[in-house]
């Protein structure tokens, strides 16, 4: 509970300084919590209005404010929720508790990386959500104009921290197989056609395999590439 | 010529301690936390929020910058850091402005002001 307060508190940061240190801080939050988590919100809360207060712009202002909302509103309503939120869901969580239920999981969230493949490679996006029992989710990959290009994923299987779902792209599926470790998901791509696996030739013809690595974003479109309308 | 460092100083007790703890050897983080702990004998507590509001500002002016991983089996969130050339100049030059206050604390806590005549 109190890691899931001390995880929005981090996100209320700017992002330069959110992108930069937020995995170093919650290492250490989780190294040094059992010693007591009061000095360590009074630190954070501190560095926080110091962070937000260097940015002196009338924007920045505005931002403090409404960071300082927020980390008042999330701790009136997480404890609502059981499980750790991430930046990215944050707004989600708001209009969550609002709206439908949610439920936070590690792998909820945006996650940039790259994909290596026989097939498309570059760089790789996919934004998992879990809602009422049901994953959702989308997979963003750059297409050979240079844009992200984004599909929905279908027969989404979460088990522990091991993911696969898949997608389809033209006439072949790309199932994702993953797994989170360290902080990072990583997994192999098999691209199918006609119910068969690439791995094996389909038709005479090898459609693509690869494999990919994401690390958690703090934003969604971290990467800054243009995504298709 | 010789370089101009004053802009630099006085350090805050924060800055000081950090580029002290990193005076030594490289270390992430938490090892930064828990090397100022140890120096000051536990009466400088340096929480994450404080440490890394400090790193950043210190890697912004090139006086700390990271420093390779140590291994590839390394906790990714683990980063090291170490001190720069410029960094450990700075360091000296405010080692050297304390000693000279210390100089002055020892000579005018030896000899006590004389008491105004009533």
């Amino acid at each position: 509970m109190t890691r899931s307060l001390y995880r929005s508190l981090l996100c209320l940061y700017p992002p330069d300084f959110r992108a930069r240190f937020t995995d170093e801080m919650l290492w250490i939050y989780d190294e040094t919590a059992s010693a007591g988590v009061i000095p360590l919100f009074t630190d954070g809360f501190a560095s926080l209005f110091r962070q937000w207060a260097q940015h002196s712009t009338p924007l920045a202002a505005a931002g403090l404010g409404g960071a300082l909302h927020m980390a008042l509103f999330l701790i009136m309503i997480l404890p609502m929720t059981s499980r750790v939120p991430v930046c990215v869901p944050v707004r989600r969580v708001l209009l969550s508790n609002i709206s439908a239920p949610v439920e936070l999981t590690r792998l909820s969230g945006a996650w940039v990386g790259a994909l290596r493949s026989t097939g498309p490679s570059g760089p790789i996006e996919l934004i998992l959500a879990k809602r009422g029992g049901a994953w959702t989710g989308k997979l963003y990959l750059q297409g050979p104009d240079g844009q992200m290009h984004g599909g929905p994923l279908q027969d989404i299987n979460v088990e522990g921290d091991s993911l696969r779902f898949r997608i389809e792209a033209g006439d072949a599926d790309m199932i994702f197989t993953g797994r989170l470790r360290q902080g990072k998901l990583t997994g192999v791509l098999e691209a199918t056609a006609n119910g068969s696996q690439v791995a094996a030739r389909v038709r005479g013809k090898k459609v693509g395999e690869g494999t990919w690595q994401m690390a958690r974003a703090a934003s969604p479109n971290a990467a800054g590439i243009r995504r298709s309308p | 010529m010789k370089e101009d460092l004053s802009p630099f100083l006085p350090l805050s007790p924060a800055t000081l301690h950090i580029l002290l703890s990193l005076a030594g050897e490289e270390r992430h983080g938490y090892g930064i936390m828990q090397e100022v702990a140890r120096q000051s004998e536990g009466q400088y507590k340096l929480g994450p929020g404080t440490l890394y509001d400090n790193l950043q500002k210190l890697m912004d002016q090139a006086i700390v910058e990271e420093a390779p991983r140590r291994s590839a089996d390394d906790d990714p969130r683990r980063r090291y850091y170490r001190l720069t050339g410029l960094g450990r100049r700075i360091l000296t030059a405010e080692v050297a402005r304390l000693e000279g206050v210390v100089r002055e604390a020892r000579i005018h806590l030896r000899q006590p002001s004389p008491r105004r005549a009533s």
